[in-house]
């Protein structure tokens, strides 16, 4: 409850902040929905560009899935589906 | 596999960039352009800066209230 309560007084004092501006006669009035609006859309943009670039900078780890290949294989000839010790190794191997 | 993530990756900021360069040109640098140059041309009239955002934004909100009340009817179904 106090998280979204945050979010509405900022919310309030942003718009506040706005109105005042506005009305003091320092920005045009012609301005009143465009500016916020575009820091809406600004906003939305860098999000959409901070997915993208994490997209093409994801690590694949190539060599860790042939090992982790290799493990799985190992584990599953030996017919012993043994869960712990799975983890066991998963974690040697990740450290 | 890495390819085709790295693929969409390059499209979704290029999208993200030509889309924040066109909306930053028509908002902020072409109020100060005379009437009469020809880049006006390429852009819509300045009311629909405010419009298509808007309506893309109320289009979006309405989707996602229709998805999570579809989703919410979906498991009170099956719980019942």
């Amino acid at each position: 409850m106090k998280h979204i309560v945050k979010i509405l007084t900022l919310l309030v004092t942003l718009s506040a902040l706005w109105v005042g501006l506005l009305q003091a006669s320092i920005i045009p009035k012609s301005y009143t929905w465009l500016l916020p609006l575009y820091f809406i859309v600004s906003l939305g943009c860098y999000g959409l560009l901070m997915v993208g670039v994490g997209l093409m900078q994801f690590p694949t780890c190539p060599q860790e899935a042939i090992l982790l290949q290799q493990v799985c294989t190992k584990f599953h000839s030996l017919t012993i589906v043994d869960h712990d010790s799975c983890f066991v190794v998963l974690d040697i191997l990740l450290l | 596999m890495e390819l085709a993530d790295r693929a969409i990756g390059l499209l979704l900021s290029v999208i993200s960039l030509s889309i924040f360069t066109y909306y930053t040109f028509w908002v902020i640098i072409l109020p100060f352009v005379e009437t009469d140059h020809f880049v006006h041309k390429y852009f819509l009239p300045q009311e629909y800066a405010i419009l298509i955002p808007v309506v893309i934004g109320v289009a979006l909100v309405c989707f996602l209230m229709m998805f999570i009340g579809y989703v919410m009817l979906r498991s009170k179904r099956k719980n019942a």
